[in-house]
């Protein structure tokens, strides 16, 4: 579904800030994957999800989603293959606008935008439904500003955008390192649940170990822009957090700092 | 007539015309979050573009449809300085309004462009002769309500439409829109177009209006912009769409209003008028800032220690 071959990516080249983050970097995921990625600070993450969403090109290296090669194709264009959900609650929806709007917007992801109306009335019965699920009470705001909901029924919000038209890569980059600990878990679970609904194909990035475990068929522990960890299946099931840090030690041998780590 | 329901009906129709510069910056500025400095110049080619299609003996509404264009134009040069140049918003602006002030003056030919007396053969849309016998003044209402009406219906139409609310969403936050699959060059270009298209409008509206058309008659356009905007803003409530765009032209008219009854009531002439209007915008602008020191003030004043400190 997902194939990243040997990426590399260095900022400021040639500068006294050169920072090369990613350094020959390969991944690839199976349709149905939903592989969790732990790293330290700065170990490259949020620059390989950039790389595969097209906010950033690599200096080398290919990025293929399902059978096109979309190294360069611009962040627009690409769209239409990925559901994105960023750490930053603001980031994954347009604050001015109504509920409704926003998730019509997401509806025409992937497709050509022209002069029909933005609102359908033929799509309102099933956005109500999408929004029920998230039990939350969002389905009696459909008319509410966005800005005016709290970060959490904004990630959920973003969530069912990102999904909606079943993307070939849901991408999630710390969705939820901003939300107390009760609506993360909340955000978790409508995540849980919207990914097993559509076997959607899903990149999970989290400074939670705990929720990198419990989640996922498959982790990735990445460290200065290499993946060092790589466990999947049974393996993976019988994982705990100690043995992932002893793991992480002896495989990058140092210890694993991340200052939004949780270790519980 | 009185002369104060004359300057009344005046500023009214006044209000109007330039009402539909005041929604084109509406576009730019509110949707978009460009502060876009092409007005001054494009609010003047929509003048001078009239004017010739005029001397030229074209239909007064066909020179309009040309001036649309040639505003279209102007806010294209815009956005592709910005959107594909990577020039910042506000300088791309400030380029093609110093490149415009050079091709206002090579269409006018000179400085200045006189749509009446000796040119009076000239068709112009405020001639027009409505039933009753209605007076000059009533023409220019009658003229300057069905344009801006017109302009608000479609205008709310527009941003109603897939394309239409990518736009908006564009200005609100753009990353998300890239997220959602849409080009957020193309949607801040025709933006800017569309913002534009509207200033030239009302440039050629006006021109025909006043009889003639100037080389400086957009100089801070742009100003004039924004103050109609956020006096409708404070003047006017929010409810929807609708209320918004009226808002604009509500606020328009407002400042028309007061400009009309200050010169004729004050001892201020025209030429202080740019000061004034400069002021008054920097002082709206400077209000959501101020009101909000003042809360956290207040907040400061009220939050008292209850026991002493180390
Ligand atoms: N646009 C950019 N320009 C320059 N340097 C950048 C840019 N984006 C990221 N970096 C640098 O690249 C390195 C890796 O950043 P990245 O955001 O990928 O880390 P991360 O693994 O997501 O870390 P975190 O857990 O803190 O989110 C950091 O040193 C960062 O400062
Ligand atoms: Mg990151």
């Amino acid at each position: 579904m997902l194939e990243v071959v040997d990426v590399s990516k260095t900022f400021n080249p040639g500068t006294v800030n050169e920072n090369p983050v990613l350094k020959g970097l390969s991944l690839k995921l199976s349709p149905g994957d939903f592989v969790t990625i732990i790293g330290g600070n700065g170990a490259g993450k949020s620059t390989l999800m950039n790389i595969i969403s097209g906010v950033l090109f690599p200096d080398h290296g290919r990025v293929y989603l399902g059978t096109h090669d979309v190294t360069y194709m611009p962040e627009y264009r690409r769209a239409k293959f990925l559901g994105r959900v960023f750490q930053d609650p603001m980031q994954g929806t347009a604050g001015d606008m109504e509920v409704v709007e926003n998730l019509a917007m997401a509806s025409q992801r992937g497709s050509f935008r022209g002069l029909n109306w933005n609102l359908k009335s033929r799509q309102f019965a099933y956005f109500q439904e999408l929004l029920a699920s998230l039990d939350l009470g969002l389905e009696n705001r459909l008319h509410a500003k966005v800005k005016l909901l709290s970060g959490g029924q904004r990630q959920a919000l973003t969530l069912l955008m990102a999904s909606m038209n079943q993307p070939d890569l849901l991408l999630l980059d710390e969705h939820t390192a901003a939300l107390d600990p009760k609506t993360a878990q909340k955000v978790m679970q409508v995540t849980q649940r919207v990914v097993s609904a559509d076997h959607l194909t899903t990149l999970m990035i989290t400074h939670n170990m705990q929720q990198a475990i419990q989640y996922g068929n498959r982790l990735i522990m990445m460290d200065s822009g290499k993946i060092v960890l790589d466990i999947a299946g049974e393996d993976k099931k019988e994982l705990t957090v100690e043995q992932l840090l002893a793991k992480f030690v002896t495989a990058s041998g140092n210890a694993l700092a991340n200052d939004r780590m949780l270790l519980s | 007539m009185s002369s104060f329901a004359s300057s009344l009906v005046s500023g009214v129709s006044q209000g109007l015309l330039w009402a539909i510069m005041a929604l084109g910056v509406y576009i730019t500025f509110r949707l978009l979050d460009i502060a876009d400095m092409t007005v001054d110049g494009s609010f003047t080619t929509g003048g001078a573009v009239t004017a010739i299609c005029m001397m030229a003996g074209y239909h007064p509404l066909f020179a309009i449809l040309v001036a649309t264009l040639a505003g279209m134009l102007a806010g294209l040069i815009t956005g592709i300085l910005t959107t594909r140049m990577k020039i910042p918003a506000l300088l791309s602006g400030i380029l093609t309004q110093i490149g415009l002030y050079t091709i206002n003056l090579r269409i006018m030919g000179k400085a200045n462009i006189p749509l009446t007396g000796i040119n009076s053969q000239i068709q112009n849309l405020f001639n027009w002769q409505l039933p009753f016998n209605a007076s000059r003044s009533a023409v220019a209402l009658m003229i300057g309500l069905i344009f801006t009406s017109v302009i608000i219906v479609l205008m709310y139409l527009f941003f109603g439409t897939e394309i239409g609310a990518a736009i908006r969403a564009t200005g609100n936050n753009p990353a998300m829109v890239r997220a959602l699959g849409a080009n957020t060059k193309n949607t801040t270009l025709f933006g800017l177009m569309m913002g534009n298209a509207l200033v030239a409008i009302s440039g050629g509206l006006v021109a025909q209006q006043q009889g003639y058309s100037d080389i400086g008659m957009g100089t801070g356009a742009i100003v004039i912009g924004l103050a109609s905007i956020i006096i409708g803003e404070v003047l006017f409530p929010k409810i929807n769409f609708w209320f918004r765009l009226i808002g604009v032209a509500f606020g328009s008219i407002i400042y028309r209003i007061v400009i009309t009854l200050i010169l004729r009531y004050s001892p201020l002439k025209s030429y202080d008028l740019k000061l004034f209007t400069a002021i008054v915008v920097a002082l709206a602008l400077w209000l959501p800032y101020l009101l909000q020191q003042i809360r956290e003030h207040k907040a400061r004043r009220s939050n008292i220690p209850s026991r002493g400190g180390v």
